[in-house]
């Protein structure tokens, strides 16, 4: 199994979304890791994926795994984050209405994320996002 | 508690779309369209409840480990969608009935 991989998250790709967390929990199970462990991973994997298939002009997700924890970082292209304070804040969101119609737009993603992390890092500017994320395995 | 899914196809008049079901079983009931709520609140082994026919329901009771999905509603998911649930190994079972009828029935309230 792989310690590390880079994947590429296409912009507004409803239908596929998914594919990277679903790929990724794979590859922690087959290392054994705990299931409450991959079910943290796989809440922030996944809304963070989303977050770059709706909100941005797309991008790619890297992950390193360690014997105690994973790291994976999302970085995308634009139009970044306005207000990062208030992008965190449950229920703020501006997914547009081909989002909402497929079940996104909750509002809810970014704080699922923090929520589920151990270390979250969140930088933003117009040439895009950058969302950094730790989640230890013990 | 768990609970069998063929107990409970005829009181939900549920039709199965995909292969397996002999024996599958589910322990409590997590019903919602919002799927960010879904992946905060939903637990494993849940019935994953919900009028929310794409792709996405599919991706996301796999990934928490939902083993059955009901579209309530006569919602019909695509062929392609049941494709993925018999690759996943999640059932899929549409009814007519909208979500509270479900639940109703389900637990004979
Ligand atoms: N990668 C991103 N690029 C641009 N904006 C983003 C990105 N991720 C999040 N946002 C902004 O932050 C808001 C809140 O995100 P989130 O909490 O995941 O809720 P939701 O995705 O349901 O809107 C989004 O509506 C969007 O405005
Ligand atoms: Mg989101």
């Amino acid at each position: 199994m792989e310690n590390s991989g880079k994947f590429t998250i296409e912009a507004m790709d409803l239908e596929n979304a998914g594919s990277v967390s679903s790929n990724i929990k794979k590859t922690l199970i087959g290392k054994n890791i705990p299931k409450h462990i991959i079910k943290r991973v796989s809440i922030a994997v996944y809304e963070a994926e989303i977050n770059v298939v709706i909100h941005s002009y797309g991008g790619t997700c890297s992950y390193f795994i360690d014997d105690d924890k994973i790291r994976v970082v999302f970085e995308d292209t634009g139009p970044g984050i306005e207000d990062i304070e208030q992008a965190i804040q449950p229920g703020f969101s501006t997914a547009n209405t081909q989002a909402i119609y497929y079940g996104f737009g909750a509002g809810m993603g970014l704080m699922n994320i923090k929520n589920a992390s151990d270390i979250f890092n969140l930088t933003s500017s117009p040439k895009g996002t950058i969302l950094d994320i730790t989640i230890n395995f013990n | 508690m768990y609970m069998q899914v063929l107990d409970i196809l005829d009181k939900i008049k549920g039709e199965v779309l995909t292969k397996k079901v002999t024996n599958a079983t589910f322990d409590g009931v997590y019903a919602g369209d919002l799927l960010s709520h879904v992946m905060a609140h939903a637990k494993e082994n849940n019935l994953f409840l919900t009028i929310m026919a794409n792709m996405n329901a599919i991706a996301v009771a796999s990934l928490l480990d939902m083993p059955v999905i009901v579209f309530a509603e006569d919602t019909k998911p695509s062929s392609e969608m049941i494709s993925k649930a018999d690759d996943e190994k999640i059932v899929i079972i549409s009814t007519k009935y909208n979500v509270v009828d479900v639940i109703r029935k389900i637990y004979e309230l």
